[in-house]
């Protein structure tokens, strides 16, 4: 790594260690906004003594970022639209960067210092829409045009709805817990110094390090994404593709290659058919260098091949080609995606899916280091975050309670939910997904529904998704005015 | 008795705007001896585990 910094000019390396910085500190952000979630049941509790927890919180994020894979991390990415990634090596393309950094960045750390609810996948997601929506702008396209709407109707999804299950699942947990367990002081709030009985106690423990495990793997890879646009767009012939993917691999990429190739041929007219009715849209004269067609795909799969053929790893590739097999790869794999959703379903008996995660394999990938660095940042964003808790005397403080049982339920749901979305590949408010658990306990507890959470949840929707959006059109605009 | 002392100083806080208005903007340690002064006795860490419920609650 350090081989690869020292070979790029002075400018070059200012902006790879400026960029890097902020997209470390959105990360500790991150981390110090969410500690309160992760241990504060296991501190009120009793359960573990407040050093002990914080501790183990962040080496448990920590690890969380290397365990949940990369897929979180690249349904970030895939967000923005093609053409926009396949620009990233362009001024325009560290517009981006700069515009999504600084402005997930900026409303992460003014809600927290103004106590505000806020959500870091929102205010991230928020400020990706907003930049792909000024570049459609900026290039005279339909503001639509700007996102991959595909990816965001499932990432909003995913944002909906693990709320939602959260709530239920926990309410349901928490009802079960209150016929299996009989111990009436399981079912109340803490009394005295005293920790729990040994078994509510492991289980409060175990349940609040897989939160902050789980918050490690989703919240972590959101981190990971976000750097790895600034490798591939400041080092691209040295971050583009994954230079350490196995032969097998590469053959394998080869080979979807091929299929599409023979595919996109067998598909023709039908393709034409879908221009011309307007299932596929043509794309208008574009001030970016690039610019990715369903048209264009047999050549882009061509040309995948021919450059494999010549090369029996990625490593051999040239630094000034991988930029264009990564390309080509990236627009063969758009243009994929466009026929899968075609109305008459003209695949045939071909996965494409299953095509299309093995030839973007040298595409989604995160070195090592990047891993490593994600993961010390957002560990300790979460042992700073303790520290940095303000007590703020009032009603709220004093009428909060909570009992063992209804702590138990909402970590246990919320671990196992966040933990299911690492494995579908999909980013959730680790926030959201905890505090509607305890709100679904409140709610089958006949405690009351919690309003707080609620508005809360609403004002992520209302209010951070479309600041972050304007925050973060308006700064493209001015990065790229700049560029 | 922690939790317990946290709820009972929260109250008598509360019984008088004065007395209120004393700890506001008042750091943690502080507040807590003033509270031990007073004869309400928990650690920073516990006020702040009450304040982090707060925010879990609140999804903030």
């Amino acid at each position: 790594m350090f081989e690869i910094f020292s070979s790029v000019d002075n400018h070059t390396l200012l902006l790879l260690v400026v960029s890097l910085g902020i997209a470390l500190t959105f990360e500790f952000v991150n981390g110090f906004h969410d500690t309160a979630n992760a241990v504060a049941t296991v501190i009120y509790t009793k359960s573990l003594s407040a050093r002990t927890a914080v501790v183990l919180s962040g080496i448990c994020n920590f690890f969380g970022v290397s365990l949940g894979g990369i897929a979180v991390a690249y349904a970030i990415v895939h967000l923005l639209p093609v053409d926009l990634l396949v620009s990233v090596n362009t001024n325009l393309g560290l517009a981006m960067v700069f515009s999504l950094l600084v402005s997930a960045i900026l409303w992460n750390f003014g809600t927290w210092y103004l106590g505000l609810p806020a959500s870091s996948s929102h205010t991230l997601i928020g400020s990706i829409l907003g930049v792909g929506v000024a570049n459609a702008v900026r290039e005279g396209l339909p503001a639509g045009a700007g996102v991959n709407w595909h990816k965001a109707f499932e990432v909003g999804l995913s944002l909906f709805i693990s709320p939602v299950i959260g709530f239920v699942l926990a309410g349901g947990l928490l009802l079960v817990l209150q016929r299996m367990l009989k111990n009436p002081a399981l079912h109340q709030p803490p009394v005295g110094d005293a920790p729990p009985p040994p078994g509510m106690r492991a289980a409060l423990i175990v349940s609040g390090l897989g939160v902050s495990l789980a918050h490690g793997s989703n919240d972590g890879q959101k981190g990971v994404g976000l750097v790895m646009l600034i490798l591939i767009g400041i080092l691209p012939g040295v971050y583009a593709l994954d230079v350490d993917t196995p032969a097998a691999e590469i053959a394998a990429v080869r080979q979807a290659a091929a299929r599409f190739t023979d595919y996109f041929d067998a598909h023709r007219l039908e393709i034409e058919k879908a221009y011309r009715a307007g299932d596929i849209q043509e794309m208008p004269q574009k001030a970016s260098a690039v610019s990715c067609d369903v048209r264009g795909a047999v050549a882009a799969s061509e040309a995948i091949q021919q450059r494999l053929a010549l090369y029996d790893s990625i490593a051999a590739v040239p630094p000034a080609e991988r930029w264009n097999l990564r390309t080509d790869i990236l627009c063969l794999d758009d243009a994929a995606r466009i026929m899968e959703g075609l109305p008459d379903g003209s695949t045939g008996q071909l996965n494409i899916g299953e095509l299309r995660r093995t030839l973007r394999r040298p595409t989604e990938y995160a070195p090592d280091w990047v891993i490593m660095a994600v993961s010390l940042a957002l560990g300790i964003g979460t042992m700073v975050g303790w520290k940095r808790i303000v007590v703020t005397i009032g009603e709220k403080i004093g009428k909060t309670r909570l009992s063992y049982a209804q702590g138990a339920s909402a970590q246990i749901v919320a671990m196992v939910t966040i933990g299911l979305a690492d494995g579908l590949g999909l980013p959730v408010s680790t926030t959201h997904v905890l505090s509607s658990g305890v709100a679904g306990t409140m709610a089958a507890h006949k405690s009351g529904l919690q309003m707080r959470t609620l508005r809360s949840i609403a004002m992520a929707w209302v209010f951070t998704l479309p600041a972050a959006m304007l925050l973060g059109a308006g700064l493209f605009f001015l990065f790229s005015r700049l560029a | 008795m922690s939790q317990d002392a946290i709820d009972r100083f929260l109250s008598w806080l509360q019984a008088d705007k004065d007395r209120l208005l004393l700890v506001g903007g008042m750091p943690v340690d502080e507040l807590v001896a003033h509270a031990a002064a007073q004869g309400f006795v928990f650690t920073v860490e516990e006020l702040k585990a009450r304040q982090a419920l707060v925010h879990l609650v609140e999804g903030t």
